[in-house]
């Protein structure tokens, strides 16, 4: 078994008396790990830890062997991880290209970015949005915008908190197939609600339920736990799941 | 891809080219008192740039114009007797300035303070300062020759004080090796160049801050702005960023500070004022900090209007035998009238802020956009006014401005 591309140890993080993270998780190189569970169930907080947005209450985050926890998010990010936020973040009044431009130009320079940022609008379908601005975007678009802008930079790990919220069967579709190609530079972390997208995607699965990890196997082994049906959906709604 | 003037490099130009002329045109008195508002549109495009672009509103971008008026004095009193020329004062003035906003800057930046917090401490500082500047009456408030002097103002003493040019505050005076007279900051009969100086600073700094907002530093900035937490996980360090940007619009204040004091030939702390660091905000509110021209084109536009309505006012009713209520209304009417600029200043800031909430040049931008092939008319009525007011003037003594 390979070194965990990234490893989280006895993760917490308190807010008053409530325990929103609390977890050990370790992700190989290469994978792509879908990380799911109902809301306040932590994964968005775990995200924020994992990035620098937030200081963990305790525990460590190890990134290839080097412990980051508590590290600034600018420093984070130039280890070569990157993330897509849980509401779409994108520099709404900038346009398309300059956005993917400004996140290309950190790793490879004004010149070599604006290759890389037109290079990303294809990747990501947006060619003849280039010089909208960022904010006439529909959401999906917005969504896609964000997954180039994470992903320009080459990171070797990227996190998306819920890419496909507001998308519409087609999006989540082509949304897929960007995820796969992703992945086959990068290690991914998704989060998200939507279980086709999810089947579509998986290799394997954690389950999250208030903070904790819950469960972790392939998709069939999830989808066959009865707990996780349970804390998920709530009872009697396995419908859902199976449909 | 045609290359066509941007709306910005247009208006720029618009803006330019009327007042290249105004000293050929007008009197010396408006070309004086339109320098000190093009002094006020340079320390509104300091604002403009920080607050429009990296999205820090600093409501103390007058601590740096007063302290670089002050360091200016100081140093220009004591040289100009000795030397001349005031080069030691304009740098020392410009380093004073960016060298406050670095350090204020360093510390709120690095400290994780944001938004609304920003606006509080710049404003505490330049209280602080007007509060230290008052109290610099005494004697011992003395640097070489030249006082304080607390609520009086910064003025020069020693022997050679027959000329009461001697106790002001020196104008700008460059004498650069293989001149044969010095470069002096005047605005009168005789020679306009402080007000083309001041033209000039002003032409400058919008170059050089058009040129630094397509830059790296500008782009983050930019991006600060929309979302500081997205740019930080791009990699970018956003505090060096916003420190930048900060130390540089410091910079751009204390220069106009320094041309403040050589206008004057005088600095009080009024400079430092709550008044006047809330008017330098409406200046942006007012022009529109979403562009660069917006605080230049609100203090002079804005500004310079509501002063010559000052000017224009008053119309003194003095009733002599109308009664008591007759008096007392053409007295409230006096007052008014007197009134009435503060009047049209309010109306025009509560009705520009609720019917253009981005202030008066982005829609003006995006009309020149339009109809940019007609655009270069615009300067026609302008050549008419400058022509007409000039004979008028010279011919029959007939002067409006």
């Amino acid at each position: 078994m390979p070194d965990p591309i990234l490893e989280a140890s006895a993760l917490t993080k308190h807010f008053g008396a409530l325990r929103a993270v609390h977890l050990s998780l370790a992700v190989e190189p290469g994978e792509l790990r879908c990380l799911i569970g109902p809301n306040g169930a932590g994964k968005s907080t775990f995200f924020r830890i994992l990035t620098g947005g937030m200081r963990p209450s305790s525990g460590t985050v190890r990134f290839r062997g080097r412990d980051i926890t508590g590290w600034p998010a600018f420093r984070i990010a130039r280890l070569g991880i990157s993330i897509k936020f849980q509401v779409a973040s994108v520099l709404e009044e900038l346009s398309v290209y300059q956005n993917l431009h400004l996140a290309a130009e950190f790793r490879f320079g004004d010149r070599e970015g604006r290759r890389r940022a037109a290079e990303m609008l294809e990747v990501v379908g947006l060619q003849e949005r280039a010089d909208h601005p960022a904010t006439w975007l529909s959401h999906g678009e917005k969504q896609w915008l964000e997954i180039g802008m994470a992903s320009v930079g080459q990171p070797s790990l990227i996190l998306l908190d819920e890419p496909t919220a507001g998308m519409t069967v087609e999006e989540v579709k082509k949304t897929v197939r960007l995820l796969k190609r992703l992945n086959e530079m990068a290690t991914v972390i998704v989060v998200e609600h939507d279980m086709n997208f999810i089947r579509m995607i998986a290799r394997r699965v954690t389950v999250m339920h208030q903070g904790e990890v819950f469960a972790e196997g392939s998709m069939e082994e999830i989808e066959g736990n009865e707990g996780v049906r349970d804390i998920y959906l709530g009872k009697g709604a396995h419908y859902a799941i199976r449909r | 891809m045609r290359r066509t003037a941007s709306p910005q490099v247009l208006s720029a130009l618009l803006i330019l080219l009327p007042l290249l002329a105004v000293p050929w045109a007008f009197r010396p008195y408006t070309a004086n008192v339109l320098a000190v508002y093009m002094i006020y549109g340079l320390l509104a495009m300091s604002l403009g740039l920080i607050w429009g672009y990296a999205g820090i509103m600093s409501f103390g971008q007058t601590a740096f114009f007063g302290i670089g008026a002050y360091v200016y004095g100081a140093i220009g009193l004591n040289l100009i007797r000795t030397t001349h020329q005031t080069h030691a004062a304009l740098v020392g003035g410009l380093v004073a300035a960016s060298l406050l906003a670095a350090i204020v800057g360093y510390f709120m930046f690095f400290g994780r303070i944001s938004d609304v917090y920003v606006s509080i401490i710049t404003m505490a500082l330049t209280l602080v300062l007007f509060a230290f500047a008052v109290s610099t009456g005494g004697d011992e408030w003395v640097i070489g020759v030249a006082r304080f002097g607390g609520f009086n103002g910064m003025f020069g003493q020693g022997e050679s004080s027959q000329n009461i040019a001697n106790f002001q505050i020196p104008p700008v005076t460059l004498w650069l090796p293989g001149m044969a007279e010095p470069f002096e900051f005047k605005i009168n009969r005789e020679s306009a160049a402080g007000y083309y100086l001041v033209l000039g600073v002003c032409v400058g700094v919008y170059v050089l801050a058009q040129w630094l907002l397509r830059t790296r530093l500008g782009r983050v900035a930019i991006g600060i702005r929309e979302n500081e937490a997205r740019v930080a996980s791009l990699g970018y360090d956003t505090r060096v960023y916003q420190l930048a940007l900060f130390a540089i619009g410091g910079a751009i204040a204390g220069l106009a500070g320094m041309l403040f004091a050589a206008w004057g030939r005088f600095v009080n702390p009024d400079r430092f004022g709550l008044a006047f660091a809330a008017s330098t905000v409406v200046y942006v509110l007012l022009g529109g900090r979403t562009t660069l021209l917006g605080g230049f084109v609100g203090a002079v536009i804005i500004g310079y209007l509501t002063s010559y309505l000052a000017e224009v006012a008053p119309f003194s009713a003095t009733a002599a035998d109308v009664g008591p209520w007759g008096a007392f209304v053409a007295e409230a009417t006096r007052r008014i009238v007197r009134e009435a600029p503060l009047l049209v200043q309010g109306a025009v800031l509560v009705g520009i802020v609720l019917l253009l909430e981005d202030g008066v040049t982005p829609p003006l931008f995006r009309l020149l956009q339009r109809y940019r092939r007609w655009a270069w008319w615009l300067l026609l009525p302008a050549v008419i006014l400058y022509f007409g007011h000039r004979i008028a003037c010279q011919q029959t003594d007939f002067c409006l401005f």
